[in-house]
Formats: C-alpha cells, structure tokens, sequence
C-alpha cells in the first residue's frame, strides 16, 4: 500500500510541475499582453515597455521561469496581480470557498440523483422507465448553460420569485440570514449544474451495472437464494461503482469547464469567474495561481479516487 | 461528437432568441417605441431630471443598486482605466473639471479655471470648505502634488499632458497655477477631466504609487468606499456634506454597484427590481424589451467616441490600393452607412461625416461632408483611376502604380464585438458591388491589438475610439503623422500643420478654425472612414428611484456623482 501511495504522489507531483510549465508557456504564448486593457491607448511606448519592465515580461522566457519556479517553490509565493495589485493568493482565496461549495453540493447532488437512477435503468433495461431516464439526461448533457441558466432566473427567479437572480449573497445579512439567503442563491447554479452533469452519471452507472449483472458472481448471488434487493444493491453496485468512481475523478476538469459559464451566468463569484476575467485582462499571475490549484486539487482528487477504488477493490492495490 | 455539439448550441441560440421576442411581445402600457425613440438626436444628453416629490426636498434615505457587467480594475485612482472602475473610483476622488449634460465641461472641485490672454498661464482656484474623508482640507498643495506625481511616476497617459508645464506655484492654500512652455488650449480641459486628484499627505507616504492597491481609500466625494467583496460588489455610503449634492449630501445612505457578468442576467435582475440601474450599455435586444415594462425608463446617451474603418496608408511594406486616395474615396463613396446605422446598430447610433462628434456642434464644419452612397459614382471613380478588371475574374485589379493584382483587402476586426461584425458583413456587400472583394478576418480582441496598435501590420481594420473629449486634439491625436494612434501610419504635412494648429493655438476660435480646416482636407483624403456614434442604452427603475441625470458617454451615464447625488427614494 505505501508503495503504491508513493508512486502514485511522485506521478501527481510530475503532473503538476507539466501543467505549471505548460500554463505558464500557453499564457505567454497568447497574443497580446497585459498592458493592452490596463495601460489607455493614449500612453507613450515608453510608459508601456516601463510596465512590461515593472512585470519582468522584459526578460527572455526561460529567465522568467526560473525567476517563476524559485517563487513558487522556495518563497511559496504565486505573486501579485498585475491588475488588481493584490497578492495571487489573496484574491484565490476569496473565491475559492464559492467554487468549492458550488461544485461540491453539484457533484454530491448529482451522484445521489445519478447513481440510483443510473442502477434503476440498468436492472430494468429496456423498459419504458429505462428509456425515459436515458432520454432525459441525455437532453440534459445537449443544454447549453448559459441558455439553461437564464430560463431557470427567468421562471424560478422573475416570473415565480422563489429564488434571486444571480450573486452569491445579499449585501448587510449576517448570521442564519447569510446562510439561509446564501442557500438561496446557491439552488439555481446547482440545478443547471445538476442537470447537465447528470447524464454521465446515469449512463455511467447504467453500462457498468448492466455489465455487472451479467457476472457469474450475481448469478451465484442469486442461486445462493439472496433477495433481489440485496444481490443489487450489496453485490452488484458495489462493483458498478467502481468505474463510475474513476469517471468522477476524471470528470473534475469537466466540471471546472462548466463552472465557467454557470458563474458568468448567476453572477457567482467563483474561481471560474476569475479565470474568465483574468483571461481577458492578461492577468499571467493570476492565471498561473488558479491552474496551479486546479492542477492540484485534479491530482489530489485522483490520489484520492486511487485509493478509494483501492478500498473497493483490494486487488488494484497489488497490479 | 462535435458537430452534433455545435448544431446543439445554434438550437439552444435559437431558443433563447424565441424566448426573449416572445417576451417582448407582452401587452405594453408605454408603447414599444421609447427604447428606439432617440432622445439625444439633437440634443445629445437629454436631462432626466424630474421634479422632487410635492412635499419639497426628497426625504433622505434608500439603498441603489447599481448593475455593472465588471468590477473595477483597481481602486487606486490613478491608474484606474477602465469605465467599470471609473463609475466607482469617480465617486470616491474628485475632479478639477467634470462634463455637464450637454457636453461642455465646468469646474467641479475648482471653483474657477482661467486660461491668461496669451494661452500661456492657467489659475485654478479651489472651492472652500471641501475636505477630504479624514477631515483634512483639499488645498492647492493636493492638486500640485497629484500632478508632480503622475508625471514623475508616468503613471497614466494622463503623465503627458504635464510635459506642457513650464512651472507649478500655490500662491495660497485654494490657488494653483500652472505656467505652460507653449499655449495649450486642451490642457486645462484634460486635466480637469482625467486627473483624479488624491490628499498628498497620504500619497506621499506611498512607496510605489503604480503597485498600491488603495484598499482603504480616504477620497473626497459624494460617497465612501464601505466594502468591496471581489466578484461581487462594492458597498459605498453617503457622506454628510458635498458641495455637488442638491441636498447639501446624497439623498441615498448607500450605493451598491453589483456584477453581472451576463447583460442577460442583468436584465432579468432589473425586471425583477433586484437592480435599480445600469451602469453597463444594455444590448438593443434588452433595451427593447426592458422598454415594454412599464417600471423601468430605458435612455440613451451618445458615445464621446466614433466607429470607422481605417486603411493601411504606408507604403513602406509594400504597394497597396489602401494607399490610394481615389480607392479610399470609393470605398467612402460605396459604404452604406444608413444601413450599417439601421441595421447592425437597430437605430442605435448617430451618422458622423469626419472624426469630430456631432456632440461638438460649435466645432463641426458643415462643408465637410463625408460622400452620399452612391455605388455608380464610387465604381466611376475606380474606373477613372485606372482600375480595370484585367483578368476577368470579377474582380478589379489596381492600377500598376499600385501593384496590378486583385483589389482584395484583408478587414480584420474583434469577432467578439456583434456590431462590428455586422458592419464587417454590410462593409462585405457594399465593396462586392463596386468589384473589390474585402477577406473578412475577424480576430480575438488582443490580438487586434497587437496586429492593429503595436505593429501596425493590417491593411484594412474596423475600430472604435470610446472618448474623443477635447476636439481641439482629435487631428492630433489620431491623424498626425507622429502619433502613436494614427494607425493608418497617415502622412500629409498640411494636416500635420492644422493638426499641431489646433492643439496649440492660443485661442480656442483659431483652434476651431483649423479643426475645421482639418475636417475638409480629411473628407479629401479618407485615412480612415467614420461610420456611426454608438448610443449605449442605460435603464433605470422609475417606480423605485427618481432624479437621474443623463450625462453624455457611458463613462458618466447615470452613475456620474453628480447624477447620483440627486437620485431619491420615491
């Protein structure tokens, strides 16, 4: 087990330093830089090489990384953002908390929604309640979610008032307020979120189940004189489970893809949000912290799935 | 996978364009037509001024929410540049000078502004009794200092407008005088306008004035900075005394500036009564259909700016038919700017026949007049210039003087911005009928401007200039052969000489005289074509909110200090 928790750390720390450097690079790379929005275009040429100097944009490009890589792992320091003027950190950590509760109460939501579905097509595969649970999540995976986002404001939010249109919180609440009022705001981008990662869940758990249930260990299961609902539940989605696992671990980046357009959208202020922002400004700092994290927390999260995959089936841990 | 994705995204579009016109056809009470309306035709910052309740003066009190399709860029006031930060840090840092409705600017914390005989002294006397938020008083030694340091530091472009100062004096604590090297008539105008002006007890403490993040700033203004959640809003509340305030302070507590990141989403918020005002140009869609709700007042006011095409006019990379004046005229002879005027702006916008806005009537020469569509006159032109469609391939060729080859420029322009591509597709069709084929290239923003402003490497590109304020430097700034924004790298030595005319005349009538000097040698020359005057809509909640002024630009719109400070709770 240690040994396998080893390789797997080394591999994640490979994985992370190819996708620093490859941020780093692409940003670089991009046309443009960050004088564009934050200098007029009245400035002389002079006041914007001065800038690009104050940035160290100046040197050579592999100067740059290295000046990067002894900041971030000798200092621990992701920098300061050309335009806000504020440490990288800072500004991560204010948004990170929105994201996280966002895609953590989304991702949980959809697992509980998809994966009994998922397991209910599966056992009553090709009946009419099979191919309704097909066809719905598959019309939610062709939604577009800025489309999706604005007809949940339009009906759940104007027309029947039940939740706010967009933002994260009321200005001046404090206490059970905050929080009761925070939950409101939260319910629409989990919804869409909900309903367009909801298919792969489905489908996922479906294809797995019914490859499980075809196992000679069901039918053993079955002749040993199990109830039905144990042999499903107990024997047969415990196995199922286990792709399903993975393809949530994998489906992290997906999901960060998502959360771009749902934060824009409901005026969330998560991470997202920030990416989107600091592509448009040329914020390399900022952009370097974030798919650092994001970088990170797919590693981690995968680790993670390693191990609970591990925990479900013992025999990965020898191969 | 993938074309099934894109054809899913055309349906959702098509949708969602369903969903908003049946929206817009609810019942109306107040007709369809006020968002179209054009209530700055003639006169461009039309007042939205109502009269206060019966009782008198407005009772004091109420929260306005403010929508904003972006936060600021920083609160520090001197390198802030864009409009989202402007709306804010305009409110917490006061000007020497700020425009009226009308477009003319009026001293603002100056309390006087004079210009010597000669052009060549400037003396701003201060208000009394204005302070900063720390209770300290604002004194010449601010203005000074604020000044000194923007120019040292090279902070903003603003740094160069004091290249022009010979020397500073603070005779007294309310009086700055500037002595300028050369008469300058824009510079007490651009000053007054651009220059936030900052307590130098508190900025000189600052070690690099470019890196400060001004977290906490202690201004001077209507209102005060309370909190600014990033990616959400910024909190602001009214202080006690301003001079500005018809009230003697704001009639609101509090301004709450929220973002919307989608105009959608806004729109919906302001339906809702979530959002009180925009701050943000609303698209034409929303603008219509906010315009069917009978609780929500739909204005438009006139952009400082102007959109156009522009022309690679240098020859140093190569012959090109961009660098002649007879395809330039029958490119403005063939460009339909009715229709680009009605149909990718929906009637949003003003017609403009040379760089200086309708907006500056006294400075506009009526003789200028940019050519009629007229696509039999523009093809006359080509053919009599010696272009011929040699090959017969359908399309013309230049003259030899210019190449022979094909006449089909590349137009490159922001493939994010709808009104441009509508006009890139309109500019398309015009050129098609006079023979000359125009390659479409739309590209993302930053690289326009890399293409565009710092390499100049385009032959053809379609643009928009946001605030042209000071129409004695327009020539100057663009069309000079020096500067850095004459992109189509234009060279004439007679506009030069009405350019450098104009900027440094030492009266402002001979700095009108040769702008309008300028205007008709430009309507000879076309280095770039001016389309259209964008009006931005901005809407406000009439049931909640009265008391808004309309100031001209989006840059002041309804969220000027001076408009908000006389906005009441109905």
């Amino acid at each position: 087990m240690t040994h396998f928790l080893i390789a797997r750390l080394l591999r994640g720390v490979i994985t992370v330093l190819v996708a620093v450097t490859a941020t780093f690079l692409i940003l670089r790379v991009m046309p443009g830089d960050p004088t564009t929005m934050m200098l007029d275009n009245r400035v002389p040429e002079e006041i914007r090489q001065q800038l690009l100097k104050d940035f160290g944009l100046d040197k050579d490009l592999f100067t740059q990384y290295l000046i990067f890589l002894k900041q971030l792992f000798l200092g621990f320091d992701l920098g300061t953002s050309f335009v806000q003027r504020v440490p990288v950190m800072d500004v991560i950590l204010s948004r990170l908390p929105w994201t996280l509760v966002l895609m953590s109460v989304s991702m949980l939501i959809t697992a509980l929604i998809g994966i009994p579905l998922g397991v209910i097509a599966a056992y009553r595969k090709g009946s009419f309640l099979d191919q309704a649970i097909n066809a719905l999540s598959i019309l939610g995976i062709a939604l577009f979610i800025p489309w999706l986002g604005i007809i949940l404001l339009y009906f759940l939010g104007l027309k029947i008032p039940w939740f706010p249109i967009g933002g994260a919180v009321t200005v001046g609440l404090e206490g059970w307020d905050y929080i009761w009022d925070a939950t409101k705001h939260l319910v629409l981008p989990v919804v869409s979120l909900t309903i367009v990662h909801l298919a792969s869940y489905v489908l996922y758990m479906r294809a797995s189940t019914i490859d499980v249930l075809n196992e000679e260990y069901i039918r053993t299961a079955r002749a040993k004189g199990l109830k039905e609902r144990v042999v499903l539940w107990r024997h047969a989605v415990r196995n199922s489970l286990l792709s399903t696992v993975t393809m949530m671990g994998l489906q992290l980046g997906a999901i960060v893809g998502g959360a771009i357009l749902t934060e824009t959208v409901f005026a969330y202020p998560g991470l997202g949000r920030l990416i989107y922002e600091a592509v448009k400004e040329h914020d390399y700092p900022i952009l370097q912290g974030t798919f650092l994290i994001l970088a990170v927390t797919v590693v981690v999260v995968n680790i993670l799935t390693d191990i609970v995959y591990s925990y479900l089936d013992p025999k990965i841990t020898n191969s | 996978m993938k074309p099934m994705n894109r054809k899913n995204v055309m349906l959702s579009l098509l949708l969602s364009a369903s969903m908003l016109a049946a929206c817009s056809s609810q019942p109306t009470s107040n007709g369809n037509q006020s968002a179209a309306s054009p209530s700055g035709t003639s006169t461009p910052a039309a007042t939205t001024s109502q009269p206060a309740p019966a009782s008198g003066q407005p009772a004091v009190g109420g929260t306005l929410v403010v929508g904003t399709l972006s936060g600021p860029d920083t609160l520090n006031p001197l390198v802030s540049n864009t409009t989202p930060g402007s709306w804010v840090v305009n409110n917490l840092y006061p000007h020497l000078m700020q425009m009226d409705p009308s477009g003319k600017k009026v001293p603002y914390l100056a309390e006087s502004v004079t210009t010597s005989e000669d052009g060549l002294t400037i003396t701003i006397k201060l208000r009394d009794g204005v302070t900063w938020q720390d209770g300290q008083p604002i004194t010449s030694e601010d203005v000074a200092f604020t000044g000194q340091l923007l120019h040292d530091k090279k902070l903003q472009w603003t740094a160069e407008i004091f290249d022009q100062v010979a020397k500073v004096e603070t005779p007294d604590k309310l009086t700055v005088v500037y002595t300028l090297k050369g008469p300058y008539p824009a510079f007490s105008g651009a000053i007054g306008y651009w220059v936030r002006i900052v307590p130098k007890h508190i900025w000189e403490k600052v070690d690099d004035p470019k890196a400060f993040e001004n977290a906490e700033p202690v201004g001077a203004g209507p209102f005060k900075l309370v909190k600014y959640e990033k990616g959400q809003y910024i909190e602001l509340a009214a202080i006690d005394k301003w001079f500005s305030a018809p009230g003697g302070r704001p009639y609101l507590d509090k301004v709450i500036f929220k973002i919307y990141p989608d105009a959608n989403t806004m729109t919906l918020a302001l339906q809702k009564g979530e959002v009180d005002v925009t701050s943000s140009d609303l698209p034409t869609s929303a603008a219509k259909l906010l315009a069917t709700n009978p609780s929500i007042k739909v204005e438009q006011t006139a952009s400082l700016g102007f959109a156009y095409y522009s022309f690679n006019t240098d020859g140093s990379k190569g012959v090109s038919p961009t660098q002649d004046v007879n395809f330039r005229q029958a490119m403005a002879t063939a460009t339909d700017r009715s229709t680009i005027l009605n149909v990718a702006l929906e009637g949003a916008g003003m017609q403009i026949d040379t760089p200086i806005s309708p907006l500056f009537a006294d400075w506009i020469n009526p003789d200028a007049k940019a050519p009629a569509y007229d696509t039999a006159k523009a093809k006359e032109i080509l053919t009599s210039a010696g272009y011929s469609d040699t090959d017969g391939d359908g399309i013309l060729n230049a003259p030899g003087s210019f190449g022979g080859k094909n006449v089909e420029p590349e137009v490159i322009y922001d493939g994010a911005n709808v009104f441009h591509q509508k006009v890139a597709k309109i500019l398309e069709k015009n050129a098609a009928d006079i023979g000359v084929k125009l390659v479409l290239k739309p590209v993302e923003y930053n690289t326009l401007v890399a293409k565009v402003f710092n390499e100049r490497d385009f032959q053809m590109h379609i643009g928009k200039w946001g605030v042209l304020d000071e129409p004695s430097e327009t020539f100057s700034n663009l069309y000079h052969s020096k500067a850095k924004n004459n992109m189509a790298t234009y060279t004439n030595t007679e506009m030069d000489r009405l350019a450098d005319g104009a900027k440094y005349a030492k009266s402002e009538q001979i700095a009108r005289d040769d702008v309008k000097a300028a205007q008709a040698l430009f309507v000879k020359e076309f280095p770039v074509v001016p389309i259209y005057v964008q009006k931005f809509n901005l809407a406000y909640n009439a049931d909640k909110f009265g008391g808004f002024t309309l100031f001209p630009g989006d840059l002041q719109g309804l969220v000027d200090p001076n408009s908000l400070v006389g906005v009441y709770k109905k």
